[in-house]
């Protein structure tokens, strides 16, 4: 307290000049739209640039909370996109009825990208909906496949991983080989299968070919390196995928919800 | 007491002054005029404290913007103006002449006190033409018209003086 009027004290010139010059400020504010003018002008802009940067710090600490609101927008809108297209007549979209789809947002937990053979841990189990065989994509491409589902968590393979192995195909032609990985660069995969009379540049994009478990057309990578090898009929391609699995966080699986009739039809196909 | 007084008279006559005869000189197409009114805080005792210096500017700038219809602009010209004596009559009086401590500023001579006068006047009318623009374009103008101006009255106040000596700068 003392100290404090010892400052009042000590300042005391300079806060009646402060005073006085509220006041005047505060009389020409009133008086003159010259300076009514510029005073709301100045001090608006000194405001707008508090709040600016008030906006940027606040926005840095909800930054979790918007990524979550997000995801699950996302959701939503895929799930809408879907539902959608799925009521739109088929001359004006080609729509496969298998590509029926449902997305639920979910969080990578746990993942390793720099071993031979890698897995993920995603926050949902059987209790939400989560099935083995269920795919799980990202924004960017896919991502990897349920292997098994407890109650509350999952365990994906990812494309890095020697065992993954999943259709593809060249977006501009439509050939399609086998995408796998060999466990050297956590970038890169191979695409194999893939006759070597087709033509495919560097840059050229992936895309997922459709099967049980992927929908058709979904992001894996682009052509790194096409090389073909003295007397072999097929292709040796390397791919870089559009996902940093380093980073990769927010996830979702993906359930086809016309999987069952789809099977049962192969199945009848296979016993014939 | 008697010091605040003769303030509020003194005052009262330069506002005289400047309203009825100097504010009908303007000199160069109005570029330039003479302001004796800061003459009221620089005959204020060397021992007025600080505080009571801007009080005393504030007021003198109220009383003159009722009569300008000009709210705020003398007040805060002549606030900034209190606060700058304050700072600067210590720097450009010495100890012989800060120790008659009832003395004005102005009791120290005429030609000593041209420099002082020369200063605050042009801090003041720099602070006035400033403040009456209110941005930025026209900064360079309010510059010269303040020097121009602080020339003007500098001159004007020295014959002032002149005209009309302190008891005391007449005893020393």
């Amino acid at each position: 307290m003392r100290n404090l009027l010892l400052f009042l004290r000590r300042f005391l010139p300079e806060l009646a000049l402060l005073f006085a010059a509220f006041v005047s400020l505060n009389l020409l504010n009133s008086s003159s739209g010259k300076h009514n003018n510029a005073l709301t002008g100045a001090l608006g802009s000194t405001a707008s640039s508090v709040f600016q940067v008030k906006s940027s710090v606040s926005n840095y600490f909800s930054l979790s909370e918007n990524n979550e609101r997000l995801q699950l927008e996302n959701q939503s809108l895929r799930n809408k996109l879907t539902e959608r297209l799925s009521m739109v007549p088929s001359a004006e979209v080609r729509i496969d009825s298998t590509q029926l789809l449902r997305y639920q947002a979910c969080d990578i937990i746990n993942s390793t990208v720099h071993k031979d053979n890698n897995y993920f841990t995603i926050n949902q189990g059987a209790k939400h909906g989560v099935n083995p065989g269920l795919a799980v994509v990202s924004d960017k491409g896919i991502v990897g496949v349920v292997t098994h589902s407890g109650n509350n968590y999952s365990i994906v393979l990812p494309v890095l991983n020697q065992r993954f192995t999943t259709s593809a195909e060249h977006k501009k032609t439509g050939s399609f080989g086998f995408i796998n990985w060999r466990g050297i660069d956590p970038k890169i995969v191979n695409l194999s299968d893939v006759a070597n009379h087709i033509t495919m540049n560097v840059g050229d994009t992936i895309i997922s070919r459709g099967s049980s478990i992927y929908p058709r057309g979904i992001n894996i990578g682009k052509v790194s390196e096409v090389n073909t090898l003295p007397g072999e009929p097929y292709l040796n391609i390397e791919v870089e995928l559009f996902e940093d699995f380093g980073s990769l966080r927010h996830v979702f699986w993906v359930d086809k919800l016309l999987i069952a009739e789809q099977d049962s039809l192969e199945q009848i196909q296979e016993a014939l | 007491m008697n010091s605040i007084l003769i303030f509020c008279l003194r005052a009262l006559g330069l506002l005289l002054i400047q309203q009825l005869l100097l504010n009908h000189m303007p000199i160069g197409n109005g570029l330039c005029f003479a302001f004796i009114l800061p003459l009221a805080l620089y005959t204020l005792p060397f021992d007025t404290e600080r505080t009571q210096l801007i009080l005393c500017g504030f007021v003198l700038g109220l009383i003159t913007d009722a009569f300008e219809s000009s709210y705020g602009l003398y007040t805060l010209s002549f606030s900034i103006l209190a606060y700058a004596i304050g700072l600067l009559r210590n720097r450009f009086y010495g100890r012989e002449e800060s120790e008659s401590k009832q003395n004005g500023i102005l009791d120290n001579g005429v030609v000593k006190n041209l420099p002082f006068l020369f200063t605050c006047n042009f801090i003041v009318l720099l602070a006035f033409y400033l403040i009456e623009n209110f941005s930025a374009s026209g900064i360079g103008y309010a510059v010269l018209r303040a020097l121009l101006s602080s020339i003007l009255s500098t001159l004007f106040m020295a014959s002032f003086q002149f005209l009309f000596p302190s008891k005391r700068m007449n005893n020393r």
